[in-house]
Formats: structure tokens, C-alpha cells, sequence
């Protein structure tokens, strides 16, 4: 299996327009195999209508979303949703399904066991810091701890054991995960996707805090009024100018002292 | 491998697999089992010919032999209990748990705990349908009790029920360019569905209005709801169609997990969500079109019954949807008995019944619903 550079998902000049306003305009990118790319531009940019077509809701006006050389509207659904895993941006569960019932959804396109089933769950949930929570109803959660349930589901859709393997053709797809979020449970994140990535998952998120992607991406993809401007490694993309045309704020960027990673400071 | 292998690998579709066969039974579970066959005795027993359990075991024992080697006295109780009490329980049993579960299955299809059967319109059309075929049958009363009279109005029943879900369907299924596979908003369906019950209501009024009075009077009768024509043909049609039907939707119990997420979520999980939405119409559709067709149109039981078991047992389907049918039937046998007996030997429409038992239940239900956590 050829590993690493090659691309399971494709966007081939992807073009979506919605009552004769264009949405999406002509964007062409390869998610890299077991990296994490992230989504960054303004409010309208796109961004979530660009995860709705990589995970086949939306179909493009113009061109494809390929995941493995196959357009990812002629999955079954069944088929689809043992490699690709998605987090919306809200959840509509108002129903008391208890924690652990909720994470375990996840595991609904498998059947690889019943008791494999529950040891993924219960180390994502271990993971997470919500197994404490697992028998509570989830109408009953605060907005993070809601979060982490989902995320987990999420998680167990694409983890094969307890050890977090993941199947080298998975992709996550994140609609900003970490705002509901407390500082330590974002790193919690991060790192999680840090992890899984270097295990072959493919990692698209769409994130609003520039200096979080500057962390923990591998690439980032700068969205702006539906236009691709940049695709490139974090060096290459996050620089005042780049940040000052797509936000339209003038900032300055400094060395993370430890890391050296590009840190985005706002002029006062 | 990659996922295109994956997809001639894994064949077998992981949501058949599991649903519904195996039933974890809690207390709960137990106790409606053990409760049926008690109020399915008890609906042979009350009457106004009381009989005891001594004398029901017996003529139980009986019932498919020849009555001549019994005395006299038996033989009448044989036939009361084979012609009218046997027949008439058994449809409120089947009758109550096809109701119940399509609710169940509603409620989960349309996220919404107060959604009831007859939201996609099928209970309404029904109804019209049935009052059209009375209207044609005429006054002929006991043409209806044959075969053929009461065929024509299942088939009216039938056809008006299918017709108002194909209506509902269809004006709330939107050819967006954007979405693949044209979606169905479940919301829209539910503004639709008001529509047609009322469109369907004012048809229904209409016939009652023009039509003489002993037709104008089995129109009305047919919309409370009433177990009293049940005959061994009845219960056959139920039986046909009603116990399949409950026993398809309780298959549907992960995908309805999944439904309660949101819709692109289940999507995202692997549930092809347009087949779903469209299997359970159409299975509900048959239940609740047959059930108004041979019982008349029975309200709460769908909506309360599921209800009150979430509260017991939680939102998951693979329990709410078979303790729902058996809950369902308990409730409907009940309510039955009690039509019976309140104003024997006359009888109260079973559903009146259901309806005053029911409402109040409802409103406490609702009163109660912060502390449920819900909505």
C-alpha cells in the first residue's frame, strides 16, 4: 500500500453556487495523506460549504471531490461513512441519549463486534474526559462537554482498536470543533489529531484561531469570498501580508519562542 | 486497500445486520409481557355475559372444535367469545401496537417527541376514503359486514390514506441543485401534513353534511373510532398487514438512532436517509390506513404511548419501538374494555375513550417536559 504522499481526497476545480451567487469558485486542492490541513478564512468565505461538498451533502455545481480516484457522491452511504467521518458545526440531538449510547453511534457503519465496539468507545471516552459523564443523559451536558461526545462519536467512526489505529483511506472532516471548547481540551484536541494523523488519518478542520492552525497543522488552506488564495505550509501562508488580505487586519508575527512556529500578535 | 476495495469487501450492509433481532428485555420489557396475556383474558371475560376463568379456559379449549359435544349453556358462551370477544380483542391488540409503533417510528423520522401517525396526513386521508366508500356502499349497513363491503371500504381507507402520504410526500420533497439526492424537509412534510388533514377534514364534513342521516351517522361513528365491527375477516386484514408492518419498523431501530442526531449526520453514520424516510412513510402508511380502515380513527395511542415509555426507558429504538407494539396493544385491549363496560350493555366509541384518557395524560406529559430534559 503506498503510504504517506499520495492523496485520498481531491478537490478538481470544484465550483458550488447557491441561488446564482457563487459560493465556491473553482478550487482545486489535495488533502495530504496523514497530515492535518486547515481551513482558515473569514465568516461567508466558504469554508463549511467546502466540507459539505468533501463529504458528498453538496454536490458541486462545477467539477469533483474525488476520494480515491472515485467521485464521493457515487458512494453508497453505508460504504462511505467507514472511511469518512464528519462533525458539524451544531448538533440537533434533543433527545436524553446517554453519553456512552451516543459515542457508540459512531460505530454504527461497523460490525466488527460488540465488545471491540465498546473498548474503542470507552478509550475514546477515557480520552476525551467524559467517560465519568457515560450514563448521563446528553440533554443535560454544558456546550464542551456536548462537544466531546461528538467528537468522540466522530472519533470512534474511524478508529479500528483501542490502540487508535486508523484505516490508511480514512478522512475526518471538522466543522470548528474546538469552539465550544476550554484551552486544555483544545490542546487535548490538537495533539488527538496530531496522534492520529502521524497513523494515516487525513485531517481537514476548519478553524477561526489562526495561531492554533500555526501549532498543530501541517498545511493550511486560506479561504477567501469562495476563493482558494493560498495552499501551502504554515511558513508559507501565515505572513502579515497573507493575513492582512484575507482578514483585512494588520497584524504582526513573531517566532513561538519555543517552537518557533509563526505566532500571530493583532496591532494595536 | 483502499476504500473502493472496501466497498466490494464489506457487501453486507452493517445496519441489517444488528436491528432489531436481538431484543434486550429490561423490567420493563417483562412486566408488558406478562401484562398482555392478562388483559388479553381479561378482554375474553368482561362482557355483559359474565363468565368466569374456569368457564373461559374451557370454552379457550374449545374454540376450533365442534360446539355440539358442549351443553347448551358453553355453546352460547363458546360462540360470544369465538364471534365477537375473541375477534374484537385481538383487532384492538394488533390495532393498538401497529398505532403505537408508527408513532414511535414518526416520532423518531421527524425528531420530535409530540409527532403523532397521523402528521403525514395518512389518518385523515384514510378517513376520507373510508367515508367516500360508505357513501357508496349506502345505507346497505350489512353489505359492509360481508367480504366485499368491507374490501371496498379497506381499499377506500387504503387509497385515500396512500394518496394523502403521496400528497404530503411530494410537495415536501424539493429538487435543490445543491443537495444530492433531492431531500425530503421533514419540517415542510409536518406544515404539509396540517394542510391535507384539514383539507381531507373539510371533505370528510362535507360528505357527512350531504349525505341522510343513517350514512351521516356511520360517518361520524367511523371518526371516533370503534372496535365493535370487529369479525374474524377484520382481524385476518389486521393480521395481514398490520403485523408485518410492526414487525418491518422495529428493523429500522439503529437508522432511527441515527435520524434523532439530525439528518446529515445519520447520513454521515451510513444511513442512505432518503430510502429511510421513504421506507417508514410508506410502512406507516399501510399500518395506520388499515388501521382506520377496520377500527375507525383512534387517536393518543400513537402519540402518548411512546411517549411515556422514553421517559421510562430512553430514546433508544431498539427497545422503544417493540415495547411501543406491546404497550400499544395493552393500552388499546384496556381502553376497549372500558367502552364495553362504562355504559353496558350500550357502548362508548374506543375513541373517546383513548381521547379522555389520553389528553390529560398528554398535558401532564407536557407540563413535565423540562424536568425530562427535553426540547
Amino acid at each position: 500500500m503506498s503510504q504517506s504522499q499520495h492523496s485520498r481526497m481531491l478537490f478538481d476545480a470544484v465550483s458550488l453556487s447557491r441561488d446564482g451567487i457563487a459560493v465556491l469558485d473553482d478550487i482545486s486542492l489535495a488533502l495530504p495523506t496523514g497530515k492535518i490541513t486547515a481551513l482558515l478564512g473569514p465568516n461567508g468565505a466558504g469554508k463549511t460549504s467546502l466540507l459539505h461538498c468533501a463529504s458528498g451533502v453538496m454536490i458541486p455545481s462545477h467539477g469533483n471531490v474525488l476520494l480515491d480516484g472515485v467521485a464521493i457522491e457515487s458512494f453508497a452511504p453505508h460504504v462511505l461513512a467507514q472511511s469518512v467521518a464528519v462533525l458539524p458545526q451544531q448538533s440537533g440531538l434533543n433527545f436524553p441519549f446517554i453519553v456512552e449510547d451516543v459515542v457508540a453511534m459512531g460505530r454504527f457503519p461497523h460490525s466488527d463486534g460488540q465488545a471491540c465496539d465498546q473498548a474503542i468507545v470507552h478509550r475514546l471516552m477515557d480520552i476525551l474526559h467524559i467517560r465519568d459523564l457515560a450514563q448521563r443523559p446528553y440533554t443535560a451536558l454544558s456546550g464542551g462537554e456536548k462537544q466531546r461526545t461528538q467528537l468522540a462519536r466522530v472519533l470512534s467512526q474511524l478508529i479500528c482498536n483501542t490502540q487508535l489505529d486508523v484505516n490508511g483511506s480514512s478522512v475526518l472532516l471538522l466543522d470548528e470543533p474546538i469552539a465550544a471548547l476550554d484551552m486544555p481540551h483544545q490542546s487535548l484536541l490538537m495533539n488527538l489529531l496530531q496522534q492520529l494523523a502521524a497513523k494515516g488519518l487525513t485531517v481537514l478542520i476548519v478553524l477561526h484561531d489562526v495561531n492554533l492552525a500555526a501549532t498543530y497543522a501541517d498545511k493550511i488552506a486560506l479561504l477567501k469570498a469562495g476563493r482558494l488564495l493560498a495552499f501551502d505550509s504554515v511558513d508559507k501562508v501565515i505572513t502579515e501580508t497573507m493575513i492582512k488580505q484575507v482578514y483585512d487586519v494588520d497584524v504582526d508575527i513573531i517566532a513561538h519562542p519555543k517552537t518557533a512556529k509563526p505566532l500571530v500578535i493583532r496591532e494595536v | 486497500m483502499s476504500i473502493a476495495d472496501n466497498a466490494s469487501v464489506k457487501q453486507q450492509e452493517p445496519f441489517k445486520s444488528l436491528s432489531g433481532s436481538s431484543l434486550s428485555f429490561g423490567l420493563a420489557g417483562w412486566l408488558l409481557c406478562l401484562l398482555t396475556p392478562v388483559m388479553l383474558l381479561l378482554g375474553l371475560s368482561v362482557g355483559p355475559v359474565s363468565m368466569d376463568m374456569q368457564q373461559l379456559f374451557q370454552v379457550l379449549l374449545h374454540l376450533f372444535t365442534d360446539t355440539s359435544s358442549l351443553d347448551p349453556a358453553m355453546a352460547g358462551l363458546q360462540t360470544i367469545v369465538a364471534d365477537i370477544r375473541l375477534p374484537r380483542t385481538l383487532l384492538a391488540w394488533i390495532v393498538g401496537a401497529g398505532l403505537a409503533i408508527s408513532g414511535a417510528a414518526m416520532q423518531g423520522l421527524f425528531r420530535n417527541p409530540l409527532a403523532d401517525p397521523s402528521i403525514i396526513g395518512v389518518t385523515s386521508g384514510a378517513s376520507l376514503g373510508a367515508s367516500i366508500a360508505v357513501v357508496i356502499i349506502g345505507s346497505s349497513i350489512s353489505a359492509s359486514e360481508q367480504w366485499g363491503g368491507l374490501s371496498i371500504l379497506v381499499l377506500g381507507a387504503f387509497v385515500g390514506g396512500l394518496l394523502a402520504v403521496l400528497t404530503v410526500y411530494r410537495l415536501s420533497t424539493g429538487s435543490s441543485d445543491h443537495f444530492s439526492s433531492s431531500s425530503t424537509s421533514v419540517a415542510t412534510m409536518l406544515l404539509v401534513g396540517i394542510a391535507i388533514t384539514a383539507l381531507a377534514g373539510a371533505g370528510n364534513s362535507l360528505l357527512a353534511y350531504m349525505s341522510d342521516n343513517e350514512t351521516m351517522r356511520r360517518i361520524s361513528l367511523w371518526n371516533m373510532g370503534g372496535l365493535d365491527a370487529a369479525s374474524q375477516p377484520r382481524v385476518i386484514l389486521a393480521a395481514c398487514i398490520i403485523v408485518p408492518a410492526v414487525f418491518l419498523l422495529m428493523r429500522f431501530s439503529r437508522q432511527l438512532d441515527a435520524m434523532l442526531l439530525g439528518e446529515s449526520e445519520a447520513r454521515h453514520l451510513g444511513v442512505d436517509v432518503q430510502r429511510i424516510k421513504w421506507s417508514l412513510v410508506v410502512i406507516v402508511a399501510f399500518a395506520v390506513a388499515s388501521s382506520v380502515a377496520l377500527a375507525g380513527v383512534i387517536g393518543f395511542v400513537g402519540l402518548v404511548v411512546p411517549h411515556m415509555l422514553r421517559m421510562v426507558i430512553g430514546p433508544g429504538h431498539r427497545r422503544l419501538l417493540p415495547y411501543s407494539a406491546l404497550a400499544g396493544g395493552l393500552m388499546l385491549v384496556a381502553a376497549d374494555i372500558v367502552a364495553r363496560v362504562i355504559l353496558s350493555p350500550a357502548e362508548m366509541p374506543v375513541g373517546v375513550i383513548t381521547a379522555i384518557l389520553g389528553a390529560p395524560l398528554f398535558i401532564i406529559l407536557l407540563r413535565q417536559r423540562r424536568d425530562y430534559g427535553m426540547y
